[in-house]
């Protein structure tokens, strides 16, 4: 018979030992050690045995500890302490202890395990606290005593420990929980084992412990009772598993736990009370399951959930007042489930939800005011369903909504005030919908919006006013449309445009002038587009020729005249922009805006665009600098010129001082074409 | 620049999508979450894998996506990223969860860009190379002081410095007529390395990669082969010379695509530093010996480039997204690249695949293996080349064959055997040895503070 005694632990070391101990004895787990004077509370609070869950206190939970180290001191506690202070109870402690295995690394210290007295009863005292926090601990055996400080917890062999604290077991042929696990270890993580069930107790009890994760194991059931004795445990994952159910109890006994996921295993359902002590939950991820109907009450007692995930199930319908509880939440994602309605209140009471993702479901319509009571809402992801219209006020009261995806949908058409209350929007995309035509002002709304996206419709004209209000706007997708010509003025509100995507239309020519309004714009989508390379293309070659990048303009081909079809446009020279006389000179001058006319010279490096009375805009492009000559300041460029242009000739004289390395080369205008 | 570089058209298809993986650094613990986490959302077209352990035991992780996760199809290429190497050079490894996310995401979505990157191109990508250095380093926290804390394995060893020296072999036995590719390993080189540099060998030898990048930090630019500097005298004093490989112009315009799809790295002037295009030699910058880029080159066919990414080699996670959205399209692009020059099929009379057969192109000494099903793949620029296909025990056939700027050509070779017959012999990549012992040499290993890669 041994008898240990502790001298000199702080309280909270003290507890940890004692109910680790405790605990192990009521299970009747105990080992060798065991001759205990005094005995366990009877119930920890927040702790029960049994499979009935602990119903959530809503007042601030129970001292616990507290209560049960005052529960010791009354007893006038021997501490006993368990031969190695690990997590498990080992049965083979002797193999466990005295081999050195070679792939069971310690990445900071190698101590070595200690062995007392005769070597059938082998000791290793391990405080189950930091080593920076040094415990000593007196062991009164019957051979004598020994004191110990320090020592590196033992890692069982098929894991490695790190820290001190963090075990990770990756072996693949790992079948069952490892016996020795480290007593004061903070994380355990299973990563590819070959573990199909968790036992009851199997994890044995712990303190220290805040985050155990099972990724991508072959665990198929999980006991009720598996993760009892786990007070601290903040993080539980079970993912990427063959598991096809829960019990209702298994949350019981963790009340510290605040993640919980139970991603991509095979869950086709919930049973009530799975949350019933789980109360204080603020993440819950369900992501990847089977799941095809959830029980109504199921998410009443998450008061604190910020986040639930249950995308990618095969959820058809939502039940009346499922998420009703759900006060705090900031996040939900349902996006990849099969949800064809939704009830009218569905969301109702979420006023702090700032993320919904409703993408990638079977969604037809949405009914009156599903979103109303959304204030806090800022992304809202409705693409990828079958909404095929859209009442004018669906946004309304969404007042901070900054992205919202209507991708992928069946729209034909828009309702007018459809983005009046959402004043905020950054980030709108109506790709992949069915839209003729935009409604005038629909967009009127939208003064900070960043992205437009509206390529894969079956837009056929767009009116000159259809972008006016966008004054933010630094993307415009307008690719894989019908149109076949865009009307001048078209960009003309939109100084900030900086990405415009034409590609894939049937567009043979831009106006002249188009791009005069938007000093910022560096990329043009234009491939697969019926490029005419004619007279009436000189407007868009100089611009290329001058602000496009060459890296992003390849792939743009004429596709008329024949002599020059297939050309790439950058390749085309302006004196092969060459129009029937007549034509030419009818048709340049309808392209410029009225009263406006751009200038140009043959090399077609320099453009002046000016109407009746002044002169706006003056491109140039500068010959690359000779080498021998860097490009500092003081490097001088001047030139003289006469442009030409349908409305008549123009003398230009330009004379061009750099400042600085980056005033000639500014970004993006490549030096040497 | 020239117009032969390929398109960034698809630019314009990346849109706005939710940032899912938070901007956070990830701890070992959190990063192998966040690697699970991709592979449970993505089932179909992802994989998590293990190339071998650290010396503290970490895993060294792979995410591979395909549309045939964990098998090679024919004349799809490989391709990798490899992150972390230097375990205070993090942003490689956040960035490459983040692509890891984006891909996934971005494929549930149904982009057609990524779709179409997914089913014609096999990608594997691991975040960290040296995860025990940046537990170190992540304890010393961003903008740490000890600027090299946590840069080396758990042994010390810097694992740009740890692979075999094969340049000197080339470089002596290449003035008369030695190969500069598939360079035989020392019949020592495995006690030589270490556990991480040994993994990445085996596995660079079990995959027929055929472009990858290695990320790094400290710096702003995209760095070509060779690293190590070919005159002698120079290395030693720490002299700087263009060291071009065989394929330079490809190997240029391989770093420009990432210089320009990148937010900044294409203006050359970053950390202080100025390259033009935003790239630069290996060895015109500093000399580098035994680094990983050139071993790729001269050991496998796989064409590395390596990319610093930030000033600060452990920047805040404030910068984070920034940084993302800054590298995104250049990530993707890079990518893309591996679909360009010749690829085709080596197989006998009996339509059986070739493995090991040789593609040589005249012009360029630098040639490329096929793999086990017999396919090769030969990056190369637009033009028109002659190549060359040869197997021992068949007899070598050659064709003309013109290169376009978009999609790689297909040219497949039906080699008919020797007259002599011998039996093909099977070369399998990764088993060569040589029985020559190389000659080690010592090359200092620091060169300039804060630009090592």
């Amino acid at each position: 018979m041994h008898r240990l005694e502790v001298v000199g632990l702080q309280q909270a070391d003290t507890l940890s030992l004692v109910w680790d101990r405790c605990h192990r004895w009521q299970q009747g787990l105990g080992t060798a050690t065991g001759h205990i004077q005094g005995h366990c509370p009877a119930s920890l609070p927040g702790h029960t045995r049994g499979h009935r869950p602990v119903p959530c206190v809503h007042s601030p939970p129970v001292p616990w500890a507290g209560l049960f180290f005052e529960a010791l001191q009354g007893h006038g506690l021997l501490l006993p302490i368990s031969k190695k202070g690990q997590l498990r109870p080992s049965r083979n402690a002797l193999s466990a202890a005295s081999t050195s295995a070679p792939q069971n690394i310690f990445p900071s210290q190698r101590g070595s395990l200690l062995t007392v007295g005769s070597a059938a009863v082998p000791v290793v005292v391990v405080p189950t606290m930091p080593l920076t926090r040094r415990v000593m601990v007196y062991v009164v055996l019957g051979l004598g005593s020994l004191l110990v400080g320090g020592l590196p917890p033992p890692c069982p062999p098929p894991c490695q420990c790190y820290d001190t604290s963090k075990v990770f077991c990756s072996e693949e042929k790992m079948r069952e929980i490892p016996a020795g696990l480290p007593g004061n270890a903070t994380q355990l993580f299973f990563v590819e084992t070959a573990l199909s069930s968790i036992g009851s107790g199997a994890l044995g009890s712990s303190t220290t412990l805040t985050k155990l994760v099972f990724l991508n194991n072959h665990i198929e059931e999980l006991e009720a009772g598996a993760f009892w004795g786990l007070p601290s445990l903040a993080e539980l994952e079970i993912s990427g598993n063959p598991l096809p159910a829960v019990s209702p109890g298994l949350l019981a006994g963790l009340p510290s736990l605040t993640t919980f996921s139970l991603s991509s295993n095979a869950i086709h359902s919930l049973q009530p009370g799975l949350f019933a002590s789980a109360c204080h939950l603020q993440d819950l991820r369900l992501r990847g399951n089977k799941i095809d109907e959830l029980p109504p009450a199921i998410f009443r007692p998450l008061h604190r959930l910020q986040a639930l995930d249950l995308s990618q199930n095969v959820l058809t319908e939502l039940p009346d007042g499922l998420l009703a509880p759900l006060a705090a939440l900031r996040v939900l994602k349902l996006s990849d489930n099969m949800l064809a309605w939704l009830p009218p209140g569905a969301f109702g009471t979420l006023s702090r939800l700032g993320e919904l993702h409703l993408d990638g479901n079977q969604l037809a319509e949405l009914p009156a005011g599903v979103f109303a009571g959304l204030g806090a809402l800022r992304r809202l992801q409705l693409q990828h369903n079958a909404l095929g219209s859209l009442r004018p006020d669906a946004f309304a009261g969404l007042s901070n909504l900054t992205f919202l995806s209507l991708e992928g949908n069946q729209l034909a058409s828009l309702p007018a005030a459809l983005f009046q209350g959402t004043p905020g929007l950054l980030h709108l995309s109506l790709a992949r919908n069915q839209l003729q035509a935009l409604p005038p002002g629909v967009f009127a709304n939208l003064s900070a919006a960043q992205s437009l996206v509206l390529s894969h419709n079956a837009l056929a004209r767009l009116p000159a006013e259809a972008f006016q209000g966008l004054v933010g706007l630094t993307t415009l997708q307008l690719g894989h449309n019908n149109l076949s010509s865009l009307p001048p003025g078209l960009l003309d509100g939109l100084p900030s445009l900086a990405t415009l995507g034409l590609e894939h239309n049937r567009l043979p020519r831009l106006p002249a002038g188009f791009f005069d309004a938007n000093e910022e714009l560096v990329r043009v989508g234009l491939e697969d587009n019926p490029w005419a390379c004619d007279c009436r293309l000189a407007y868009l070659l100089g611009w290329l020729q001058v602000f496009a990048d060459p890296l992003l303009h390849v792939q743009a081909f004429c596709a008329s005249p024949a002599t020059l079809k297939g050309q790439p446009l950058l390749e085309v020279t302006h004196r092969q922009l060459a129009c029937a006389k007549d034509e030419g000179q009818d048709a340049v001058p309808r392209e410029d805006a009225p009263g406006q006319c751009t200038y140009s010279n043959p090399e077609g490096t320099l453009h002046v665009s000016c109407n009746a009375t002044s002169c706006q805009r003056l491109s140039l492009r500068l010959p690359p600098p000779p080498p021998s000559q860097a490009a500092g300041p003081g490097t001088e460029y001047r030139g003289a010129w006469v442009l030409r242009s349908p409305c008549g000739t123009l003398q230009v004289s330009v004379l061009v001082t750099a400042q600085g390395p980056e005033v000639t080369t500014p970004p993006g205008l490549p030096a040497t074409p | 620049m020239a117009r032969g570089l390929r398109p960034l058209a698809g630019a314009l298809l990346l849109l706005e999508v939710a940032a899912a993986v938070s901007f956070v650094h990830h701890r070992y613990e959190e990063m192998v979450q966040a690697l699970f986490r991709v592979q449970s959302e993505c089932p179909y077209v992802s994989r998590v894998y293990s190339i071998g352990r650290s010396v503290e035991g970490r895993h060294l992780y792979v995410l591979e996506f395909s549309d045939y996760p964990g098998i090679h199809e024919p004349l799809e290429p490989e391709f990798k990223y490899v992150g972390n190497m230097h375990g205070n050079e993090v942003l490689g490894r956040e960035l490459l969860l983040q692509l890891s996310e984006f891909l996934c995401e971005e494929y549930r979505r149904g982009s057609e860009r990524v779709t179409r990157l997914l089913h014609d191109t096999r990608i594997h990508i691991m975040p960290s190379m040296n995860p025990d250095g940046y537990e170190v380093a992540a304890k010393q926290g961003p903008d740490s002081i000890g600027y090299l804390t946590g840069r080396n394995n758990a042994n010390g060893v810097d694992l740009n410095r740890n692979f075999p020296d094969l340049n000197t072999f080339m470089y002596y036995s290449g003035e008369i007529s030695g190969p500069n590719h598939h360079i035989p390993l020392p019949d020592n080189w495995k006690s030589q390395v270490e556990p991480e540099t040994l993994a990445v060998i085996q596995w660079i030898g079990s995959y027929n990669f055929v472009l990858s990048a290695n990320l790094h930090g400290g710096a702003v630019v995209a760095n070509y082969p060779y690293d190590k500097s070919q005159d002698q005298r120079f290395r030693s004093h720490r002299r700087t010379v263009n060291t071009p490989t065989p394929d330079d112009k490809l190997f240029q315009k391989l770093a420009k695509t990432y210089s320009y799809a990148h937010g900044w790295m294409h203006r050359g002037w970053n950390c202080g530093d100025y390259f033009a295009d935003g790239i630069t030699n290996g060895a015109s910058w500093y000399s580098l010996s035994k680094g990983m880029q050139d071993f790729n080159y001269l050991y496998t066919n796989c064409f590395e480039i390596t990319l610093e990414l930030s000033c600060n080699k452990f920047p805040p996670e404030k910068d984070l997204e920034r940084q993302w959205m800054a590298n995104r399209e250049a990530l993707v692009a890079f990518i893309e690249e591996i679909h360009q020059g010749i690829k085709g099929m080596v197989s006998d009379e009996n339509n059986n695949g070739i493995a090991g057969a040789v593609i040589s192109v005249q012009g360029i000494s630098h040639d490329v293996t096929s793999g086990d099903m017999g396919d090769y793949f030969r990056l190369l620029l637009p033009g028109t080349y002659t190549v060359t296909a040869s197997a021992e025990g068949y007899q070598p056939q050659t064709v003309t064959t013109t290169v376009g700027p978009a999609e790689p050509s297909l040219v497949h070779f039906q080699l008919k055997q020797d007259v002599v017959r011998k039996p093909p012999e099977r070369k399998a990549s990764g088993t060569r040895t040589n029985n020559k012992t190389l000659q080690k040499k010592v090359v200092p290993r620091a060169t300039r503070r804060g630009t090592q890669r």
